[in-house]
């Protein structure tokens, strides 16, 4: 039954009235718990919320002085989170493709020792995903799934605990088109002579791509 | 006093009605939100009786109590909730349409496509932060710095004439990062200007006269920067840097 923010009037029989009051306090109760702990529950979580959920906005709300406001809007046929400051400020995008909203998501991200075995937690890399062809200190990181081209940003850097630096890139002795592609990113790490180095003993690489 | 949504009955006196009423109404003032004068933290809304009229109806807080089981969102919805991850209550949202809710909070930090940036640092030779200059509320300039639980910058080489020289610093954390095994990225560009060695390109990467244990740990990472010639001639010793870098820039990640 809809809430009726009317009743009771001021003529109506108390018989009347007893109703239209139980069916709003029944009504204030189903739709708070909608969202809310319950207005009967009997524990301490009285007041708070179990969940919050956004129903999209066909425009950007208006924000007053010293409040900010978090709303859904649709992107690209999906509701999204928004946010928009204080004092109607231009609203910005919070959440995106099931993610937090930064303008670059980070796609791949691996942390390996000389054998190629992940250390810690791998983002979008199997745990067979680092391997090393050939022996040395060339590492080529296989990624999980595939990314969805080739134009992303990498970075990449090694320490072998010998004093010296470790030179780390993309292999330069290929094409780029060749090293860096949608499935795999293949990595050099070399001493000062420009030798591959096979001491290797921590490697950190990162991808990102544009949001 | 607990709401009673079944009342009035019927059969229930007028005297019955007007106090289990009056309680109801009590309750609902009670948990939409406390004025501040009591306790705000009980209630999650601008209170009822607030003097406020522009408020009314606004939300104080947001206090997501953890979820046994993920909501379903209706079309065009999305919901905000939190579960249990490994013993910890974390944030997700989830849209109509999603398989499973998206995490987007880890130990205390935002996720962004898996990845949680746990610190960050832009600093001088002399390990000093760089700080950002802009305007705040009042039109007044204030200061930036640009750094994220970074507790230090110290040089860790003795200092020449009273400068610091060497390419060599330890980064401490405010707060230790969940795990020693995490992601880092550590860059420096060096002034041509002040290159003691010309024709040489800066390295940078962990401390590596040490075990990688002992230079990246939960709590600190000890920066060092080495000279590499471009003439692919080796030098001795290779770091650290002597010279003027003028800007270091390091990140430390986590993934989820």
């Amino acid at each position: 039954m809809v809430y009726d923010p009317d009743k009771p009037q001021p003529k109506d029989d108390l018989s009347v009235s007893q109703g239209d009051l139980l069916a709003n306090f029944q009504g204030l109760n189903r739709q708070f718990s909608v969202n809310h702990v319950a207005l009967d529950d009997t524990t301490t979580d009285g007041g708070k919320h179990k969940f919050v959920t956004f129903v999209q906005q066909s425009s950007v709300p208006e924000s007053k002085g010293d409040e900010y406001i978090i709303f859904s809007q649709d992107e690209g046929g999906t509701p999204e989170i928004y946010a928009r400051p204080e004092s109607n400020a231009t609203a910005y995008q919070l959440t995106k493709e099931g993610s937090l909203f930064t303008g670059l998501l980070p796609v791949v991200a691996v942390n390996f020792n000389v054998s190629g075995a992940i250390q810690g937690t791998a983002l979008n890399v199997s745990p067979n995903g680092v391997t090393r062809p050939g022996g040395t200190g060339r590492y080529l990181v296989t990624f999980t799934t595939a990314l969805p081209d080739a134009n992303y940003f990498w970075s990449v850097s090694g320490f072998d605990g010998s004093s010296n630096p470790v030179i780390s890139q993309v292999t330069n002795t290929n094409t780029y088109g060749n090293v860096v592609k949608v499935g795999s990113i293949q990595f050099d790490f070399k001493n000062q002579n420009n030798s591959l180095i096979t001491d290797l003993t921590r490697a950190c690489a990162i991808c990102w791509r544009v949001q | 006093m607990v709401y009673k949504p079944a009342i009035p009955q019927p059969t229930d006196f007028i005297a019955q009605s007007q106090k289990d009423m009056i309680g109801n109404f009590e309750t609902v003032n009670e948990l939409w939100g406390k004025e501040p004068t009591e306790d705000e933290n009980i209630g999650d809304h601008v209170p009822l009786i607030d003097g406020n009229d522009d408020d009314l109806g606004a939300h104080k807080k947001t206090t997501l109590v953890q979820q046994s089981s993920e909501p379903v969102p209706k079309t065009n919805e999305i919901d905000l909730f939190t579960q249990d991850n490994a013993g910890v209550t974390e944030v997700y949202y989830k849209r109509d349409g999603d398989a499973a809710g998206n995490q987007i909070t880890s130990l205390g930090g935002p996720v962004v496509g898996g990845l949680v940036l746990r610190a960050f640092v832009v600093f001088d030779f002399q390990g000093n932060i760089i700080e950002r200059e802009e305007l705040d509320e009042e039109g007044e300039t204030i200061k930036v710095p640009l750094s994220f639980n970074v507790a230090s910058v110290v040089p860790q080489q003795a200092l020449q004439q009273g400068r610091n020289i060497f390419g060599d610093w330890l980064i401490t954390y405010t707060k230790n990062l969940p795990t020693a095994d995490y992601i880092w990225d550590y860059r420096a560009f060096i002034d041509v200007n002040f290159n003691i060695t010309s024709g040489t390109t800066v390295q940078a990467q962990p401390f590596s006269s040490a075990t990688y244990a002992s230079s990246v740990t939960a709590g600190s990472f000890r920066a060092w920067s080495t000279n590499i010639a471009r003439d692919g001639t080796q030098i001795t010793p290779a770091g650290p840097v002597i010279g003027r870098l003028d800007r270091m820039i390091f990140q430390a990640f986590t993934v989820v």
